[in-house]
Formats: C-alpha cells, structure tokens, sequence
C-alpha cells in the first residue's frame, strides 16, 4: 500500500529534482516513442537535444519563442494560484495585436520610435478589454470564466479574419489578407544584428523579474502564495474574491495583449490571418511546468521554446511529424505534474504490520 | 548491438550535417526541399505540391534528394524552418504557400546560393521566383457542366476566404454558368477556413438543403463531396481528384499538378540556367489539369472537354466580355477580356452571385 | 425585413432543417454525455477534444480494416484508455486536473497525428441507416424518427440512460454524492476515487463515441484534428445545462441549430463582412446563455456538483 503524508512546506531542492527527473522521463518516453516510429532513437534524440543551442540562430529562435510563452504564462499563473481560470489567453493575445495594430494606424504608421511604447500599450489595453469580459460576467452573473474566456478566444480569432479581410486590407497585397507592414521605426529592434533576438525580450525579462520580486519579496506575493496553498480560497488573502478576479484577469489578459503587441511589432510585423499560432494555449503548459511561479515560469518558457525548436529540427533531418512536439510538451507536462507528488506528499509504503519509509529528500 | 560509441558518432555526425551543411562533393544528390501551410493529409492544396515533389523524385531518381516539412504556420515560424533547411544543406526551396514570402525574401537574402521558389507570391529576387496556376480556367469548365446539369438552377459554392483566387474563381464559374443557362444563380457560403471537414459538410448540407443540386467548393477537405454523394446530388473535386470518396458524386475536378513545373525547374537549378520567373501556367502548360468527366451524359462531357480545348487553343478566355456585375452594369465589353492585373486584384462579384463584396 | 420572415418560414420549419441539427448536435450530445457523468461525480477533464480525437482515429481504423461494429466499440474503448491516463493522474497521482486535462488534449491530438497517418485520405463506405427504407418515407416522421444512423440513437439512449442513472438509480445517487462532498461520500464508505476512476473511463468511451461520429457518419474520413474544437463546445453545453441532462439534450440541439442556421442564413445571400459575425454566433449565445444560466447563483450552486476539479486525498 501507498501512503500520501502531505509535506508542509515543499523544498525548493525537491522541486528542482524532480523537475529534472520529468525531464529526463519525457527523454526516455520521446526516445520510446521514436523507436516506434521507425527512427533511431539515439540519434533522433541526439539532433532534437544539440540542435537548438548548436548556433546563435537557433538559440535566437528558442528565445523568440520563449519570449511570448513567459509573458502570457506569467500573468496565467497568477490567477491559478486562486483558481481563477483564464484559459482563452490565445483571444486576449489577438485582441492585443488587433489594439496594436489599430494603434499603429491611428497614428499614421509613424517613422518615430517613440510610438512603439504607444503602440505596446494599446496591445496591453486591447488584452486587457477582451479579459474584462469573462472578469465582469464573472463577478456579476457567475458565470464561469474558465468558459467564456475560451468562448472568446474563437470570437476574437474571427474579428481577426474580418479585420484583416476587410477593414485593414493592404491594398498591395493582391487582396491577401494581411495589412501594411509596419514602419521600420515601429519594429522592436533586434539586440545581436542578424538574429531574431530583438528588444522585446528585454520587456519580457524584466516583468518576470518585477513578478518574482512581487511574489518572493512583498506581503502581496506572500498572501499570494498562501492564496495556493489553501486551494478552497477563491482569493488572495487581503482582497475580496471579486477584486481577486478582476486582478487575475486583467492582469493575465494584459500581459497577453502585450505578447500580442510585442509579436505584432517584433516579429511579424505586420497583421496577418496566421497570427494565431497557439501562444496562448502553449502558455498554459509554460505556467504549470513552471509550478506557477516567476522563476519557474521563465525556466519552463525556455524549456518549451527548446521543444519547438528541437523538434522543428528533426522534422528537417529525420522528416519526423510535427506532432511529435505535441507529444512531447504533453508528456513533459504530465510527467512534471506527476512529479510533483514528489514535492507535495511524502510517499509511504505501508507493509504488513511494518511500516518503511521511502527516503524522499 | 553497434555500441554507444558508434551511435553517438553517427548522431554527431547527424548533427553537424544538419549545423554546417554538407561539404559538397561532386556527386552529392541535389537537394530539394518543401514546405507546405498545411498537412499533406489534406487531399487538397498541400497533397497536391507533395505529388509534385514524389515526381521530382521519380524522374531524378538518385540525382536529387527531396525532403519537405508540412503544417508550418505562415509568420515568423517560416524563417525558422526555411533556416534550418538551408543550413543543413538544401540547395533548392520550394515555399507553397502566399503567407511565406516575406520570409523567403528574407531568407533568400541571407542564402544566396540557394534557389527558392515561392508559390502563388508576387515578391521576386535575384534567387526567388514566383509561380501559381491559372486555376481559374478549370472553373470555367465547371460552370459549363453545372449550367447543363443544374435542375434546380441553384449552386452551391463553398468559399473559404474573400482573396483574389477565391472570388475569381466563382466569377469564372457564374460567368460560364449563365452563359450556358442564364436562369441559374450561384449561392456562397463563406466557411471562413480553409479546412475543417465537419463544418465544410455542414455547409453542403445546408446549401443542398435550400435547393442546391450542385455542390462547388474552394476548401480542401472531400467532406462536401461525402455529403453530395449521400444526399444524391453533384459536386466537383477541389485541388486532387477526390473520385475516390465520392464515385457518384465527382463530375470532374480540378487538378492542380506542378509536377512538370517541379521537374523544369529542378533541372534548370542543376544545369545552372535557373532564373528568376514569374510563372502563371494553365491548362495548356498542365498546372491545371481536370480529372476525368465523370456521372454526367455524354453530350456533357463532349461540351466540357470541347470548352478545355478551346481554352487551350486561346479561343475562349474564361474572362471575356460581356461580362455584367451584380447590378447588371457592364465591366467588360464584347470582344475584351480582363488583363491579368484585374484578375489578380478582383474584389468583386458578377451578375449571377447571391451574396456581396463589400467596397 | 419580410424576406427573413419568409426564409424562417419556408426555411427553419423543415424536415430537412430538423435533420441537419440533429446531425450537428449528435457529436456535441455524445461527448457532452460523457462530461456530464465526469462533472457529477465531482471531477473536471478537459481532455474532451483529445479523447474525441482518439475515439475518430479508432473508429475509423477498425471500421476500414474490419467492420462497423467493431468500429463502434473501438472508438469508445480508445476514448476509455486516453481517459484511463487523467484518471491515473488526477485520481491516483493527485496532479491538477485542469492541468491534466489540457495535456491530455494536446497529447490526443498529437499522438493520433502521428498514429493516423497512414489512414488519411483514404475514404470509407457512409454507414448506413438503421431502419428500412419504407419507414423512413413516412412523411415527416419517416426522416425525422427512423432516418438516422446508429449513433444518434445512440447518443438519446445515452442522454436518457445518464439522466435514468444518476436520478433513479442507487449507483447514481452514490456518484452525485461523492460528486457533491467526496469527504462525506468518503466517510460514509464510498469508494471515491474508484467510482471517479468509473467515471471518468465512462466518460472517455462517450467522448470517443462522439469522435467517431465524425469519422464514420459525418464526413467518412480520418483526418488530423478532425473534430476542430467540439470538444471545447461540449465542456460549455454542460455548463449551459446546468449539469442537468435533459437541458443538455436541449442544449446540444439548440446549439446544432445555432450552427446550421448560420450557415443557412449565408445562403440567403449576405455580405461576405457579415459571415465572421456569423460564425461568431453560436460561440457568442454559448456565452449568453452561460450567463443567464449562471445569474441565479442560488440555482447553480444547488445544480453545480460542490467537490468539481478538487482533489479527493483520503485522510488515512
């Protein structure tokens, strides 16, 4: 027989244990996996660990990638730790570069590098007001956000395909749906020349710093996290739950509207029909691998990007399916919640009239 | 068992192959490699370049390698993957899909000594060539049948996005279709997506529902053909010959084979006389080509493949006058037919087409 | 403005439109089916779509390669084992179930990605209906009542099995119970967690029985991510139902109605600016009709099962 004793106050050692033992499963689950699929598990395997880092354009993919996923999965994982469930991030994140992008053309697609500040912050705003839907029908009629912000994300994707269709239709794009690019100027610069790596990640560092100090150094981040640790709360201590939702998803759909602004301007730049690739889904995956918390989340943010980035590799050396990155950032995702038994309870085996403990730390 | 070491010599081996690129000796295969927006699965668009691919393959056989990379989102994912596939190695690019050009462009600046080819774009450079199909003309072809088979004088016409191709390729078809049986209307439905089978089926349905007896589509996915066929009445293939889903219900289909066009342009790569086009192939070049006329009567089908050659022989022009817009004005006059800028820009409909373009 | 007045006459009271919403709400029904029964018994998966994929993929597979009726119990069975995995992990490992459950989609779409390749584009025989020829050509009744395929009665066998369960049978009543205070339920000698284990395996081989509608009814073909977000949309009917079966069943239908009279209305002729509004509509009500269904905070609290999404740890 097993028994569960709950641990009062799980260890970071602990958790950083654990977390490398997910790691290291989902390695022997994804090597399992491509023996079955006919490739050379070793060396499947070997492309998919080295390639992401093996020059500065792949570590600037990584990075780029991260980038967006770290945002979202930072203001996601605030609202968990209160059970407050936003899960249609990927809507908050259009909205974000619809914003962005009206404000680009409401200020006449300057060439001053002044508007990009003007322009983040409309995406923020744009997050932000798609969030507030689910937080007021929330607080006022009780209805579960957890559905309403997902009812909205497919709401926003097609405000994007009639933006793009109709209202801001490049005229120069043969009647593709995409609009004008954005002013050189307006473009996050890039930090290394010649690498995606561009300023935006600089925000994105910088707000997960803000969080981890909010969270690890301030009474706030204290009754935040005690707000976990009783999972009955609907709140953080100190705040009503109405204020506590409101907070969760404003917060959470304004750092998406910010990832989609940033996105808009840094990478894409320009508004296309494609810009929904998921962030905001993937996001959710970042926030748990990351245990809910700042440093955890850039950690995770990191660790997915290298998926990605693995796994497009060997798409193109092994022409293994692109699925296969699912599979694996399910699996990661699995194998760290099972992990995490680990941190939360300490495992007894119960014998026959003996008891053993299983050394757990 | 060959032993670790062995094992990870080769990854290694593997790996900086794919960081360094080759060192190209002589006799190394050319390498060509694909990307495709959508899964090769699709029995549409993307089923169709990889066609084109495997007959690259078959007709180099060990001269040329290809690889392709499928489902990859138009944005800032294309340059990662066009990246990779350069770096380790590829001498040749073929992006298939309109949302990856700027990247190529961008791509195409940092490997020069790669050729890529982007299909349905407009951007060229020194090392990027452009080419699509005139699929247009097929759509004509289908406007003939459907005038003559259409007892309901109803059409169905699912549309995936309002672009250009779309909507000159109802036009095509409304042209031909009141040319040929001027009581008939074309009745679209917007699905607002390129591929989800189940709500293209829903589609059909409703549009078979209200009258249609014809079912035309411009999504990838047999899910409309599967309906037509259950519920007894006609459809057309879209992008490969969907015959097989639906044996009683496919008139024709319209083909898109870019199997000569992949083989010319391979072969100019190796023989060093590639040069940057702008290819719009049709019927004639067999970029567009339709599958068999099928589950119509004879007459039908002589008219249809006698329409395909005159269209090949350059004595019809799907988009001659006169042609009428919604409001019955005149936009082009006998005798003229619209240049390939109008086509390419259209944003209109023709008389004929329930349903309206906005502007 | 009497233009829409004559389509909703001549249009929306048809047999035909009848039979179209049937056919867009039997996926939704089935799958929603299955959630109910996991939500009553106090737990939260959102594996919905991935075990609906999963349920597609071997439905289809065994139908081509053997028979229907193998297809039919494949398709629940795969729906039963990618269930088997949150069961494992939410009930056994205590993870998050919101967590798990998101993995468990993003792991159903992949793995039957890579897993179904070999069977796309290649077609399937439509099943055929259930009844004869001539009882489905009495007027009105005929296409309505005898018209359909296996899984639509099956879908109203299992929306009135479920309400028959969980309201007039002992066994239901245990499962309400632990879904209402699992730490009661507990202590009066229920087995929580293998009664969850229960339902959420009875979950999963609905959720696969809706899947597979679409790859053996709707459109006959395998195909990625074929279910395109239903299972998303079964998660709110549940919600939209205030876990009440019989409102499901209306829920279901309402928003199969939704879907078809939008795409109907297009073919009236509208705007091609209007259709995205369109297509937002059954997305949108779904929300409306989640709030008017939440306001009563009373109501939802006395129909909400009180233990959802937590983890049950029996204090041993």
């Amino acid at each position: 027989m097993i028994r569960l004793v709950p641990r009062t106050r799980p260890s970071l050692l602990l958790q950083a244990g654990t977390s490398i033992l997910a790691v290291l499963l989902t390695l022997l689950f994804g090597m399992i996996m491509f023996a079955l699929l006919g490739n050379p598990p070793f060396e499947v395997l070997s492309v998919f660990l080295t390639s992401p880092l093996s020059s500065l354009f792949d570590i600037s993919d990584l990075l780029v990638k991260a980038g967006p996923l770290i945002l979202i999965a930072l203001g996601l994982a605030v609202g968990y730790r209160a059970n407050i469930w936003n899960i249609g991030a990927e809507g908050q994140f259009l909205l974000g570069s619809i914003f962005g992008m009206g404000a680009v053309l409401a200020l006449g697609n300057p060439a001053t590098i002044w508007a990009v500040p003007i322009v983040l912050i409309a995406g923020a705003v744009g997050g932000m007001l798609w969030a507030a839907i689910p937080a007021a029908l929330r607080t006022a009629f009780n209805a579960s956000e957890l559905l309403t912000s997902l009812m909205l994300v497919y709401v926003a994707q097609q405000l994007l395909y009639f933006m793009v269709n109709q209202v801001w239709k490049n005229p120069l794009s043969f009647g593709w749906p995409e609009t004008v690019e954005l002013n050189e100027a307006l473009q996050l610069p890039a930090l290394i020349d010649g690498t995606g790596i561009h300023a935006g990640l600089i925000i994105v560092v910088t707000i997960a710093a803000v969080l981890a100090i909010l969270t690890f150094r301030t009474t706030f981040g204290y009754r935040m996290r005690m707000a976990e640790l009783t999972p009955k709360a609907l709140r953080f201590a100190g705040f009503g739950e109405k204020a506590t939702i409101w907070i969760s998803l404003l917060l959470s759909g304004g750092l998406a509207g910010l990832a989609g602004a940033i996105e808009l301007s840094a990478t894409f730049e320009k508004l296309n029909d494609q810009f929904s690739l998921g962030y905001g889904f993937t996001a959710i995956i970042v926030a748990f691998l990351g245990r809910l918390n700042p440093i955890g989340i850039v950690l995770g943010g990191l660790l997915v990007g290298f998926t990605f980035v693995g796994g497009d590799w060997i798409r193109v050396s092994h022409g293994i399916n692109d699925a296969a990155a699912d599979v694996f950032q399910a699996s990661l995702l699995f194998f760290v919640l099972a992990c995490d038994l680990i941190t939360r309870y300490r495992v007894q085996w119960v014998g026959h009239g003996h008891q053993k403990r299983v050394p757990a730390e | 068992m060959k032993g670790l070491k062995a094992v990870l010599a080769s990854a290694a081996a593997a790996v900086s192959l794919t960081a360094f690129g080759p060192a190209s000796a002589q006799d190394d295969p050319f390498r060509v490699g694909y990307i495709y927006v959508g899964p090769i699965s699709d029995h549409g668009w993307s089923y169709q370049h990889d066609q084109g691919r495997l007959a690259v393959e078959a007709h180099f056989g060990d001269q040329v390698e290809t690889q392709y990379v499928e489902n990859v989102a138009e944005g800032p994912d294309t340059a990662r993957v066009l990246r990779q596939l350069a770096s380790s190695g590829v001498d040749m690019i073929f992006a298939t899909s309109f949302g990856f050009g700027d990247s190529v462009i961008d791509m195409a600046e940092q490997f020069p000594d790669v050729y890529f080819e982007h299909a349905t774009g407009y951007q060229r450079a020194d090392n990027v060539a452009t080419y699509s199909g005139r699929f247009y003309e097929g759509r004509t072809i289908l406007g003939n049948i459907a005038g003559q088979l259409t007892e309901t004088n109803q059409i169905g016409y699912i549309a995936s996005f309002p672009i250009p191709e779309v909507v000159r390729g109802i036009n095509a078809f409304a042209i031909e279709l009141r040319r040929v049986n001027p009581n008939a209307e074309v009745d679209v439905v917007w699905v607002n997506t390129w591929y989800n089978p189940s709500l293209e089926a829903e589609a059909a349905t409703a549009l078979i529902d209200q009258g249609a007896d014809i079912i035309v589509q411009h999504t990838d996915s047999p899910a409309a053909l599967q309906v037509a066929e259950e519920r007894g009445v006609y459809a057309f293939g879209q992008s490969s010959d969907m015959i097989a889903f639906a044996p009683d219900a496919q008139l024709t289909a319209i083909v898109d084979d870019w199997s000569q066009y992949y083989i010319d342009r391979v072969q100019a790569a190796m023989d060093g006389t590639w040069a940057s086009t702008d290819t719009w192939d049709d019927i004639d070049a067999g970029m567009v080509f339709m599958a068999d006329y099928t589950n119509m009567p004879d007459n039908v089908a002589q008219d249809a493949e006698a329409l395909e050659h005159a269209i090949v022989a350059g004595q019809r022009h799907p988009f001659q006058g006169p042609i009428y817009a919604q409001d019955g004005s005149e936009i082009v006059a006998e005798g003229q037919v619209l240049d390939d800028q109008s086509l390419l820009t259209m944003d209109y409909f023709v008389e004929g087409v329930t349903g309206s373009m906005p502007n | 403005m009497s233009g829409l007045f004559e389509f909703l006459i001549s249009d929306l009271l048809t047999v035909s439109f009848a039979v179209a919403v049937i056919g867009a709400a039997t996926p939704l029904l089935l799958a929603a089916t299955g959630e109910l029964i996991v939500e009553r018994s106090g737990v939260l998966n959102l594996g919905v779509e991935g075990m609906m994929l999963a349920g597609a993929l071997a439905g289809f597979a065994a139908s081509q390669e053997l028979s229907y009726a193998v297809g039919i119990p494949a398709a629940a069975l795969a729906g039963a084992l990618l269930a088997l995995i949150f069961a494992f992990f939410s009930q056994t490992l205590l993870t998050n179930q919101v967590a798990t459950g998101l993995a468990l989609t993003i792991f159903g779409i992949g793995i039957t990605k890579l897993i179904g390749e070999p069977y796309t584009g290649t077609p399937l025989e439509p099943m055929a209906p259930l009844f004869s020829e001539s009882l489905q050509q009495i007027p009105v009744i005929g296409p309505i009542v005898f018209g359909h395929d296996p899984f639509v009665y099956l879908s109203i066998v299992g929306i009135l099995g479920t309400w028959y369960f969980l309201f007039r049978t002992r066994a239901g009543l245990i499962l309400r119970a632990v879904g209402e205070d699992h730490s009661s339920a507990h202590a009066l000698g229920c087995h929580v967690v293998r009664i969850r284990y229960a339902a959420i395996l009875a979950g999963g081989a609905f959720a696969g029985l809706g899947g597979a509608y679409m790859s053996m009814v709707k459109t006959p073909q395998w195909n990625e991510g074929m279910t395109a977000g239903s299972g998303w949309i079964a998660l709110a009917l549940i919600v939209f139902a205030t876990w009440r079966p019989m409102r499901l069943w209306l829920g279901a239908y309402l928003f199969g109605a939704l879907l078809v009279l939008q795409l109907r209305i297009q073919g009236t002729g509208v705007s091609v600016g209007v259709t995205y509004f369109l297509t937002m509509v059954p997305y949108l009500a779904t929300i409306v009709v989640l709030v008017i269904m939440s306001w009563d905070k009373v109501a939802l609290r006395r129909h909400a099962p009180a233990s959802i999404g937590k983890i049950f740890k029996p204090a041993s």
